[in-house]
């Protein structure tokens, strides 16, 4: 039984839609259907586009012209509530009265609309990206759990088949970890990789953004849209851009596959450990070499990415804290970003220094000419409070810059959760089994035209203030 | 001249204007994150150039947006 064509990953509906088999516009429809019958419970998308069938309609008479754009073409995506889009009200998750964001298109916006894709909506975001729950949305693994975050309405959209593929942001995991709680492929790409021009900020310099998918294949369909230098992104990396779709499916034999275990492994749950072991064993049952190493620098990891993050994210507010509004905040982000005011300067500077250590650490560890060589090499230690190694001698070499994949991989925990919101997912590790009660029909209009109506959290209020223009609109 | 309160010079130096018991109560959450800081305070960094850049051409090759 072929699956349902909200359940498909886009490497299965672009050539359908490129051989005008498939057409965008019903692809669109059912992807509106299927979020009129259970976004209201997962409460995924904050905003639906009014014009998702016209764009799809739009694609439609360009393939059918043979202007076919590429692989995203016709595919609806959600877009994360914290990249600024024209056609739809950026949020950014806050209520806060007073705080509004200007009505164009971020950077990365920008190129899948070029691309061709059909943007059909904003997916909830945590407040300002600063948590990793995304109230109010489910997951729809299991409705009364959350579905991290902060791109939490991404993963959990992608996961109930709402859209082929969203967008997330990522500071401090907040791609990986609900692509992890909603068992989809979630992309961390490499810092500078893809612009963040258009992106509410969190922390300059931790800020990534990147793409959430039902496979890997997606996720390389993606990058090659969203990759590319951009200018007005100044940490924006100006090189040439792969083929991301080159090595699927190419034999893992030969290579060489680093596990670091002093990180990830100390707090897994049993089953989730249990499965991530048979998959790193799975890879070495492929050809791969398995190698596991350690960086001991981790250790001072947790406290330069704590005063990193809350002295960037208390910067990017100061106004907002000087003029009293982050008392309309959700009280643990209003926390937080008061207690960035505690982080000193010093303290700040003191933790980009062992990022640069840790960055040497990694590249050291991931390369090939280092594979007799331990990574926990003493080359690296920390001895006696002082950081010594190779990274004392002024390097020309970049740091390598690194990035983050997470894949689904099977877990006997998520069949005994299955709700039935949850769909059988082509890519997916997961395997709906579960029967629940019959998902609520017919109230699929109702829904979006609350949406488009009221795409605000409900109770909040218009917002007329613009108190962060953004660098065009200030003539930069 | 009396001393100053010390969650008044806490006020001050770092410019947080919040009543003293939502003040207490964030330097209360703070102290777990103070425990990691504290660890980064321990190390000898000096010789470690911070992994931030100051690119001041960067100006001059950025191209206009449309």
């Amino acid at each position: 039984v072929s699956p349902a064509l909200w359940a498909e990953p886009i490497e299965a509906l672009a050539p359908r839609i490129r051989g005008k088999a498939l057409s965008p516009v019903e692809l669109t429809q059912a992807c509106l259907d299927r979020i009129g019958q259970v976004d209201d419970r997962l409460l995924s998308f904050i905003c639906l586009a009014p014009d998702a069938l016209e764009q799809a309609r739009g694609a439609e008479a360009e393939i059918a012209r043979g202007d076919w754009r590429g692989p995203l073409h016709g595919i609806p995506l959600g877009i994360k509530d914290n990249y600024l889009t024209a056609d739809m009200p950026t949020t950014a998750g806050t209520t806060a009265p007073g705080i509004t964001f200007p009505r164009r298109d971020a950077a990365a916006v920008t190129r899948l609309r070029r691309a061709g894709a059909v943007l059909i909506g904003k997916t909830r975001t945590h407040e300002f990206a600063w948590g990793n729950v995304t109230p109010p949305v489910r997951n729809p693994w299991a409705l009364d759990r959350v579905p991290s975050g902060s791109s939490g309405g991404s993963g959990a959209a992608v996961a109930a088949g709402l859209c082929a593929a969203a967008m997330g942001s990522d500071t401090g995991g907040s791609i990986r970890m609900p692509a992890a709680a909603c068992g989809v492929v979630g992309l961390k790409a490499t810092f500078g990789r893809v612009s963040r021009e258009g992106i509410v900020p969190h922390s300059w310099s931790l800020d990534h953004a990147g793409p959430l998918t039902r496979t890997v294949g997606d996720a390389a369909l993606m990058m090659g849209v969203l990759a590319g230098h951009d200018p007005a992104d100044p940490t924006c990396r100006d090189e040439p851009v792969p083929d991301y779709t080159a090595a699927l499916g190419a034999p893992i034999a030969g290579l060489r596959i680093g596990v670091c275990r002093n990180h990830f492994f100390e707090e897994n749950q049993e089953d989730v450990q249990r499965a991530v072991e048979a998959a790193i064993a799975d890879l070495a049952g492929q050809g791969a070499t398995v190698v596991d190493f350690t960086i001991p620098n981790l250790a001072y990891g947790l406290a330069a990415i704590f005063a990193i993050e809350l002295a960037s994210s208390t910067a990017y507010h100061d106004v907002s804290l000087r003029a009293g509004r982050v008392r309309h905040y959700t009280p643990d982000v209003r926390q937080l970003v008061e207690l960035g005011r505690f982080v000193t300067g010093p303290d700040y500077l003191k933790a980009e220094q062992p990022r640069a250590v840790l960055m040497e650490d990694f590249r050291r560890a991931l390369d090939r000419r280092g594979r007799d060589r331990r990574a926990d090499h003493p080359d690296h230690r920390v001895e006696g409070g002082r950081m010594d190694g190779p990274h004392r001698r002024p390097r020309r070499e970049r740091a390598r810059r690194l990035v983050a994949l997470h894949v689904p991989v099977q877990s006997d925990r998520a069949a005994r959760d299955l709700d039935p919101v949850r769909v059988r997912s082509a890519g997916s590790a997961h395997r709906a089994t579960g029967r629940g009660p019959s998902v609520r029909r017919g109230d699929g209009a109702a829904r979006r035209a609350r949406l488009r109506a009221h795409p605000r959290v409900e109770g909040s209020g218009p917002r007329t203030v613009s108190p962060r223009p953004d660098r065009r609109e200030r003539g930069r | 001249v009396s001393e100053p309160e010390p969650l008044d010079l806490v006020r001050d130096v770092l410019g947080i204007d919040l009543p003293p018991d939502h003040l207490a109560e964030n330097l209360a959450a703070f102290a777990r994150i103070l425990e990691e800081i504290r660890k980064l305070r321990t190390l000898d960094l000096t010789d470690i150039h911070p992994s931030i850049v100051f690119d001041p051409t960067a100006p001059y090759r950025r191209e206009p947006r449309a």
